[in-house]
């Protein structure tokens, strides 16, 4: 039987999506490019995300066409072919991608004594535990966990109001830092545009006519608190201190100092995130078995536990140090991404096209 | 420390795999296939090699796109 998520667990997980690995160290390269300026990068590219979604689906209520896409034992055309390779190459950078971020900042902040290795292992064996259960599963603990995710990041000017300097963000935006913005929303275009993703698991959503709100609703939600997030770290720590910190937002949340006792607030706001972040790496997991299941032709997680201990090696191989991480993750993931992305939103398009030519065709044949 | 997590994992994957026929004849070079690629992948790191060429490669090349976007 087909896996069925909810539109409020869409929309979670499309937040997830943006947001979650974003936070790690995005805002130190955006605010690099975009200075004082950069928190406005989220509202910049949040138009041209809408406007692919809504080329995406098309017209209100025309998302039931998307019902068997990507479907598994069945023999699928070679656009969807195409668009699984592209997807499962996504997926395989972005898996060893975060892995690797959440390996590094675990090991440099949290467990300095412990070799990466041993995080890696531990935490590949959490995310194949996780993926083993099906989207139903990770979208189930994904809501739950981005929920208190969402609370605490809602709550984050309130709890840094002490610390706040409006005079971060001067002098305001101006014709001539439109610019440098435009390099900043390049930059964040990739790690937004993992949005994504919803393409490959849009059949599973039930019900599937209200998929294109809830799309737009997990874009605008994981953007709204990515804005957040960036406009506290500016106005906070200011261009500086962001633009030279390996983790800006933690170096953030460590400001948080309600009392002269409750100083040490970061471990538990980073103890909420952590989850979040496994949840989007057991959902990529996932999509890269979806991926060898859609060749395979059958729903299978016989191969899950090998394949996902030889990526997480992978995550630690493919870099030599945090350094060559970072220089991947801000300029070579950027062309990368984008590439990647936009081919599959293009044969997506035509995939479309296609499965409403059949659709149209069918009824005539029939009569 | 991490390897011999590994190894055992995949002892214990292979025992359950097969007590439990979970898979056929057919589908055995499969799941021997990628034992041998996580083992191969534990040796690189137990010799502290690397294959970060790839990354080499694609630093050099689609980084250096975005490099040129960024510093225009």
């Amino acid at each position: 039987m087909k896996e069925k998520i909810s539109n409020l667990q869409l929309i979670f997980l499309i937040a997830n999506f943006i947001m979650s690995a974003a936070i790690i160290s995005l805002p130190q390269i955006i605010v690099h490019t975009g200075r004082q300026n950069a928190w406005l990068v989220p509202i910049l590219s949040f138009p041209f995300f809408l406007l692919i979604i809504y080329l995406i689906f098309g017209k209100k209520g025309k998302a039931e066409r998307f019902e068997h896409l990507f479907a598994i034992g069945k023999k699928g055309s070679l656009l969807e072919k195409g668009i699984i390779i592209l997807f499962f190459f996504l997926a395989l950078f972005i898996f060893v991608r975060d892995l690797r971020a959440l390996v590094d900042f675990v090991a440099s902040v949290l467990l300095p004594n412990t070799p990466i290795n041993m995080l890696m292992v531990l935490s590949t064996l959490v995310i194949i535990y996780i993926s083993m259960a099906g989207i139903e599963v990770i979208a189930r603990i994904n809501a739950i966990h981005f929920f208190i995710l969402i609370i605490v990041v809602l709550f984050l000017p309130f709890l840094l109001l002490n610390e706040l300097d409006a005079g971060n963000l001067q002098p305001l935006p101006g014709l001539r830092s439109f610019k440098a913005l435009t390099k900043s929303v390049f930059i964040s275009f990739s790690w937004i545009g993992e949005l994504f993703f919803f393409i490959l698991i849009i059949a599973n959503v039930n019900p599937l006519k209200a998929a294109r709100k809830a799309v737009i609703t997990g874009t605008a939600l994981g953007v709204f608190l990515f804005l957040i997030v960036l406009i506290l770290n500016i106005s906070v720590l200011g261009t500086k201190i962001v633009r030279e910190a390996a983790y800006p937002t933690y170096v953030l949340v460590q400001q948080i100092n309600l009392t002269d006792f409750l100083d040490r607030l970061d471990l538990v706001i980073v103890s909420v995130w952590i989850p979040v972040l496994f949840c989007k790496v057991a959902f990529l997991m996932y999509t890269i078995n979806f991926c060898f299941s859609y060749f395979y032709n059958s729903n299978t997680n016989k191969f899950l536990p090998p394949i996902a201990l030889t990526l997480g090696y992978l995550s630690i191989l493919l870099f030599k140090n945090s350094m060559e991480h970072i220089h991947f993750s801000f300029y070579a993931w950027n062309s990368l991404g984008i590439f990647l992305e936009g081919c599959i939103v293009i044969l997506f398009l035509f995939l479309k096209r296609m499965v409403l030519k059949r659709k149209e065709a069918k009824p005539a044949n029939t009569s | 420390m991490d390897i011999a997590i590994v190894w055992l994992s995949l002892t214990i994957y292979v025992v359950i795999i097969f007590k439990a026929k979970i898979i056929d004849k057919k589908e055995r070079k499969w799941v021997f296939l990628f034992i041998i690629l996580t083992v191969g992948c534990t040796v690189l790191t137990g010799l502290h090699l690397s294959l970060n060429s790839v990354t080499v490669f694609l630093n050099d090349s689609f980084g250096r796109l975005s490099r040129m976007v960024v510093n225009i």
